[in-house]
């Protein structure tokens, strides 16, 4: 069993098709390269089909979700983008002058995330273990989740999409993989990590994108204990921690965006953007049928939540979480991503270049440089008129300014 | 349940990190590996990390409520949680 996809013209599209399932109650995914004639097999996990599948195209296209996909011989289409407004929304929607080169420039951002090895437009970042050591970049993947983080903060490229929100910033990167699988995250690395950006590497701002879920809270000892201490560590030293609130809708926001201390950050969508069978588009869509999903629609501009992903106590703010472009130079791949994990670093990114040309933050200490960093933050915000559950403050832009 | 002699096992050992408290007034705790060695020597540790402020151990619920009984003063701990990016 296979799905065709094709492009307006009929042209074969490749790329990787991602497969949700949902088996005994739990949820289940497999990713399956497509062949270069636009065939994508369809996975099975004992029997069980997918009851979704996520497109991504590896071309320049918008993804596409299908629900229950089967069998069919009529092809799909994905829409090819149009460059560079598909590249260029979100820098707008956040108020990024791209014509400020160094823009964050003395704010160190401290990454949490999964190591690469920094070369061309990320040469500049720094990577480290949670022991405080450096680590070999002949030792380290050329790509990771922590990669793309990292781009989305502060890429520093010749073209304009090649370049982050943040570009003069500062970026050192803590890895929290796994001992024995360099892919995956261990949560017990991320108190450690933190710890490692504050004392050693005095940074400002600290972006977490993953995390867990929240389990049920016992008398044992809470799941939360060690990094809660960390964030508080944090804040006592005047750093903002920020935190992915996490991409499934049927939990809570995750930990460590849902603590106190931390802004936690979920994800939106503009209006228009892109087509309407696109899974942007489909997104969009949705927001329509949950309650506040969607800004009001006499609002200038209509910035839908991205409802698959967690909402709830625990989003203080939102970022541009789908419809986020990146060029690979191995084989000119145009890849679309989503989710939390980049509208995270977007919003903390954006309150990078706004401390880096306030006069006041620099004068101020401890506790205090954290609080007053988080309050220009919260002004930077603006109201997308969304479910306050599901923007918190909203959207950070460095349009109006005046906070700057 | 287990009866070893010593102490009595109830339940599934879980993994839980245990941390140095970041506002320790007590300077001179800066290894938690020397904590657990002279108040928790039958916890299975698993390992030392983050310059020595942190553990990884291997215990059972009941332990656990054993522990921050003795380093509650001093540490903080944490189930450990399955994690992914987002």
């Amino acid at each position: 069993m296979q799905l065709i996809c094709v492009d307006e013209l009929g042209r074969p599209v490749k790329g990787a098709a991602e497969y949700h399932f949902v088996i005994d109650g739990e949820d289940a995914r497999t990713s399956l390269l497509g062949d270069d004639d636009g065939c994508f097999e369809i996975a099975s996990i004992s029997g069980t089909l997918p009851n979704y599948a996520l497109i991504r195209s590896f071309q320049g296209h918008w993804n596409l979700g299908i629900t229950n996909p089967r069998e069919d011989k009529k092809p799909h289409l994905l829409n090819s983008i149009t460059v560079p407004d598909a590249f260029l929304w979100w820098r707008k929607a956040i108020g990024r002058d791209m014509s400020e080169p160094q823009a964050g420039k003395g704010v160190r951002i401290g990454v949490i995330d999964l190591a690469f090895a920094p070369s061309g437009t990320l040469g500049h970042v720094q990577v480290f273990d949670v022991n405080g050591n450096r680590l070999d970049p002949s030792s380290l993947p050329t790509a990771s989740h922590g990669h793309r983080v990292c781009r989305f903060i502060g890429e520093r490229g010749q073209q304009m999409w090649q370049e982050g929100v943040a570009t003069g910033s500062e970026v050192i990167l803590v890895d929290v993989s796994e001992d024995e699988d360099p892919t995956q995250w261990d949560y017990t690395k991320i108190g450690a990590a933190i710890l490692t950006l504050v004392k050693h590497h005095h940074v400002d701002i600290v972006n977490i994108s993953g995390g867990a879920y929240r389990k049920s809270v016992d008398d044992a000892g809470t799941p939360y204990a060690v990094i809660e201490d960390k964030v508080q560590y944090a804040a006592s030293k005047g750093v903002v921690v920020f935190a992915a609130v996490g991409n499934n809708s049927s939990n809570r926001p995750a930990s460590p965006a849902c603590l106190p201390d931390v802004i936690g950050v979920g994800a939106v969508g503009l209006d228009g953007v892109a087509p309407e069978n696109s899974r942007f588009g489909k997104s969009r869509l949705a927001a329509e049928d949950e309650e506040g999903g969607i800004s009001p629609p006499d609002s200038p501009e209509r910035y839908f939540h991205c409802v698959s992903t967690c909402s709830g106590e625990g989003l203080n703010a939102v970022g541009p979480g789908i419809g986020l472009f990146l060029q690979f130079e191995e084989g000119d791949a145009v890849i679309e991503y989503e989710g939390t994990s980049f509208a995270s670093p977007i919003a903390a990114a954006v309150l990078a270049c706004a401390l880096a040309k306030d006069r006041a933050y620099r004068h101020v200490f401890g506790v205090a440089r954290s609080l007053y960093a988080t309050d220009l933050f919260r002004n930077l915000c603006i109201d997308l008129g969304l479910h306050p559950l599901r923007q918190g403050w909203g959207l950070p832009t460095l349009k109006g300014g005046d906070a700057v | 349940m287990q009866y070893d002699g010593t102490r009595i096992q109830i339940g599934i050992a879980m993994i839980v990190t245990v941390s140095l408290k970041s506002a320790l007034a007590d300077d001179s705790i800066d290894n938690v590996g020397k904590l657990l060695a002279e108040y928790a020597d039958r916890v299975k540790v698993l390992k030392i990390f983050g310059a020595g402020q942190f553990a990884n151990i291997e215990v059972s619920r009941e332990q656990l409520v054993v522990l921050r009984d003795r380093l509650g003063h001093a540490c903080v701990f944490s189930e450990k949680l399955a994690a992914q990016a987002f």
